[in-house]
């Protein structure tokens, strides 16, 4: 299309031949409406290659959930890291998952190794009793060189949940260990009132790890699976020894190789005295507290599940005491110092009189 | 198509025949709930079974032949976790050793007709090829697209760094 300047036309200017070829400059107004907005999309998903029904993650999602429950917790974690439909779908089930899988590999450690109550999950009350100062100033808190304390504002701090605590920190540094005990090296010894780097920092990630557990299944089946392992290990090791004749849990190749904790349910030493230090890690074999062994039934007893509550009624009621003491503590000050004053005010008077 | 009383015709989801053992076919609860409710001369017609193609269903009734003679799954079985073991049987590993898209269509297969043993056998063989492999590595077996960014993968990294198999 040539177009002719209507100034030029009307000038009657008859240099045409002069003039410069018109470029069409004109460009196609783009489409927008929803309607080619629906086209467009309809035709891009008609070329786009259709995904593979058959794949993993297209299964249905119970088929998808009986395949996660034949796999280890440290397998749902690397899992959980593939794409974000895959970690949505894992974080939305953990519950059932966890609850899967713990079943049939840690029965046994399960209950030996409770987790310790999020303090966000007790009540008011109780979590007024477990933060009284007459209860602070009465707990003993003990000092470990391998586990650090749990603090009162995040997880609940009753004898129970106390010991769940530092049963699933004496897991993690166990577990850290196991390379220097298998290798048959020392491990580093910190002096008595000493807290080197190394060492704050080791204790610092174990708490943040069992702190998670209190929220996290996962994380505490993944304690779990480590604990299993530093077990087997050591008790395969000191097994290997010869001369180590200590009564211990019967462990096939077999049971080795199951990944489950099934054969610490036979008779074998009970764990009683708790590891204070990492010097007893040289000969700890197997550490699963919270059970005693019954003779006449020829099975292990297990601490109820029910201790949390409880440990919490108990306090709330000895609360109540507390308060009813610091109260007559109080009232009886209240008198002396009254006592006090009215002898003071009658000697300041008698001195005036004389 | 008629077949003889010990045999029964199945009819794949493309439309074969197939003929099948009773006994093996009995191996999968939803057929024999559907023999034990048809009267005794609708046996001879041929069951139609929708979703499981040609292929799929040979593959199927390979295993309910070689398996024909293990006993029946009691439901104190099912229920019982501590009977759960990621072993699986020398032939049903070979028996496995199939495409992956082979080895979903059993599953699926197997779940459709209420296999349980043939059910287990694909999730346990499916959970091995996960077992004990880093995140890029399952990616790779299932050609799996990441789409976190950088700064999220770094994250979670950070995070589950603890959990990572050592």
């Amino acid at each position: 299309m040539r177009h002719h300047s209507r100034a030029a036309e009307r000038r009657g200017d008859d240099a045409d031949d002069l003039e410069e070829p018109l470029v069409d400059t004109t460009v196609a107004i783009p489409l927008r409406s929803k309607r080619t907005e629906r086209k467009h999309k309809k035709k891009q998903l008609s070329t786009k290659p259709n995904a593979d029904p058959k794949s993993l993650f297209h299964l249905p999602s119970e088929l998808f959930l009986e395949i996660l429950s034949y796999l280890r917790p440290s397998d749902i974690y690397a899992l959980s890291c593939l794409s974000k439909a895959v970690r949505e779908f894992v974080l939305a089930n953990e519950i059932f998952i966890c609850k899967e899988i713990v079943s049939w590999r840690y029965p046994i450690l399960k209950k030996s190794f409770p987790r310790p109550v999020s303090l966000s999950s007790v009540s008011t009350t109780a979590r007024a009793a477990l933060h009284s100062p007459a209860r602070q100033s009465n707990r003993k808190q003990a000092s470990y060189q391998h586990i650090s304390p749990p603090h009162p504002y995040e997880v609940c701090t009753c004898m129970t949940c106390t010991f769940a605590w530092n049963n699933l920190n004496l897991i993690l540094d166990f577990a850290h260990f196991q390379p220097k005990l298998r290798s048959q090296q020392p491990i580093p010894i910190v002096a008595r009132g000493q807290h080197p780097a190394w060492n704050t920092q080791l204790l610092g990630e174990h708490a943040t790890v069992v702190r998670n557990a209190a929220h996290s299944p996962l994380a505490h089946a993944r304690i779990l699976q480590h604990h299993l392992r530093s077990t087997t290990l050591s008790v395969a090791h000191h097994a290997a020894n010869a001369s180590n004749r200590r009564r211990r849990f019967r462990m096939t190749a077999k049971d080795e190789k199951s990944e489950t904790d099934h054969w610490l349910g036979r008779s074998g030493p009970p764990s009683t005295d708790f590891p204070w230090s990492r010097d007893h890690y040289y000969m700890l074999e197997a550490w699963v507290p919270n059970r005693g062994w019954n003779g006449q039934e020829g099975r292990w007893m297990y601490l109820d599940e029910a201790m949390h509550s409880r440990d919490i009624e108990m306090l709330q009621h000895w609360m109540g005491t507390w308060t009813d003491q610091a109260q007559v503590r109080d009232r009886g000050e209240g008198e002396e110092h009254d006592d006090g004053r009215q002898n003071e005010t009658a000697t300041e008077s008698s001195a005036v009189q004389t | 198509m008629a077949a003889p009383e010990s045999t029964i015709m199945l009819t794949s989801s493309d439309g074969t025949d197939i003929s099948v053992e009773r006994q093996v076919a009995e191996r999968s609860i939803l057929i024999k709930n559907l023999l034990a409710d048809l009267p005794g001369e609708a046996t001879t017609e041929a069951i139609p079974i929708p979703n499981v193609n040609e292929p799929v269903l040979r593959k199927v009734i390979e295993w309910c032949d070689h398996h024909k003679k293990d006993p029946p799954a009691s439901a104190e079985d099912d229920s019982d976790s501590r009977k759960k073991s990621t072993d699986i049987d020398e032939w049903d590993q070979k028996f496995m050793q199939v495409d992956q898209e082979m080895l979903f269509e059993i599953i699926l297969a197997a779940n459709y007709l209420d296999i349980k043993a043939l059910l287990d056998v694909g999730c346990k063989t499916v959970a091995n090829m996960i077992k004990g492999k880093s995140p890029d590595e399952i990616r790779k077996t299932f050609n799996i697209q990441n789409d976190f960014t950088p700064e999220e993968e770094d994250q979670i990294r950070r995070e589950n760094e603890w959990a990572e198999d050592r």
